[in-house]
């Protein structure tokens, strides 16, 4: 079942144009991994999903409803879960009163166990200032896990994290698509991403293309060329 | 249009949350937020207000206490206003959205203690 879907999206900052026809599709169960070159507009498209930027033109569907000015706040009070490039949490409160806060806003049971996975009782304590760049990404995605989303857009969840963190993170993230919720992911770990991911997009010249699966998308002539080059 | 999902009837709610109902759906801050947003709005009111006193101060000479309805309602729309800012200012805007919590309410319950102020340093100023 898709979850969210966007048709045509295009998007200009001033006069550069980022976006022209841009399409994404997220289903639930799955995870869809969206890459593409710097610059390429992978984040626009992620926070144009999310309501967080409103597109110049194109169709937004999330749960079979079709959002004419769709904003952040509206969409997520309907399930969805945007983790930003950016830190998540409030730098100066303390994690677990956060995941508390989201845990109780939207009265859900968050898995235990994705939370062990995510070592979030050892951060529970402190300040997202006081943590490191691995830890807060731990942090932002536990969150995610409170919320038990309907439609999880992650940008960049991967970065900067150390291989081991890496593969908790992304087994996270396959664990929440099993559990029902269409994961989206964008990144250039493409390793972890083309493990975990069951489509992949290649977003590339303002649009872009639904390669298939992993194994498919590692065969697409173009996009091994554009894209992953010696990957 | 604005709902509040936590006022609309269980049913409603339901369709709602299922994504059955054509309702825009937003969450109603927990306690600890609004707490939170309470404080910033009167600290930025004080801001606010001092400000508009000092101006006055350079323009007149004078400290000025009561303000025109029209310059009250400027000071609390600019105190919702500035909350907005300060909120991006601390990166805090994404988890609010994820929470439910749209910017109308941000901006409401910041300038709530502003307004709140400003009546009761009008009623005081009227029956001393």
């Amino acid at each position: 079942m898709i979850v969210l879907e966007l048709d045509s999206v295009g998007k200009s900052f001033g006069r550069r144009r980022i976006l022209t026809s841009a399409t994404l599709r997220a289903e639930a169960g799955g995870v869809t991994a969206l890459l593409g070159r710097n610059g390429t507009g992978k984040s626009t498209l992620l926070a144009i999903a999310a309501g967080v930027i409103r597109a110049d033109y194109g169709r937004i569907i999330f749960r079979d409803r079709m959002r004419e000015r769709p904003t952040h706040a509206a969409l997520a009070g309907e399930g969805l879960f945007f983790l930003p490039m950016r830190e998540l949490l409030i730098p100066t409160m303390l994690v677990g009163a956060q995941l508390d806060l989201v845990t109780r806003t939207f009265a859900t049971t968050p898995d235990g166990a994705l939370l062990d996975q995510l070592h979030i009782q050892d951060l529970r304590d402190r300040r997202p200032l006081t943590l490191s760049g691995g830890e807060r990404r731990r942090a932002d995605l536990a969150a995610a896990v409170c919320r038990t989303p309907v439609c999880l857009l992650a940008d960049e969840p991967l970065r900067d994290l150390a291989p081991l963190d890496a593969e908790c993170c992304a087994d996270v993230l396959r664990s929440l698509a099993r559990a029902g919720c269409a994961v989206v992911v964008t990144g250039h770990e493409v390793e972890p991403l083309l493990q975990v991911a069951d489509r992949v997009v290649w977003c590339t010249d303002g649009t872009t293309y639904d390669l298939g699966t992993p194994a498919s998308a590692a065969d697409h002539l173009a996009f091994r060329r554009g894209y992953l080059a010696g990957a | 249009m604005f709902r509040c999902v936590r006022y609309l009837p269980m049913r409603v709610r339901r369709e709602a949350h299922a994504g059955n109902s054509n309702l825009d759906v937003y969450m109603v801050p927990d306690w600890l937020l609004i707490r939170l947003l309470l404080g910033r709005g009167l600290i930025l009111w004080l801001g606010v207000r001092l400000s508009f006193a000092l101006i006055g101060f350079a323009l007149y000479g004078h400290l000025p206490t009561a303000f025109g309805p029209m310059t009250v309602l400027f000071i609390v729309g600019l105190t919702g206003v500035l909350e907005l800012v300060d909120q991006r200012r601390r990166g805090e805007v994404d988890l609010f959205g994820n929470l439910g919590i749209s910017r109308a309410v941000v901006a409401t319950l910041a300038a709530v203690p502003a307004l709140a102020a400003e009546i009761a340093i009008s009623v005081a100023l009227r029956y001393p």
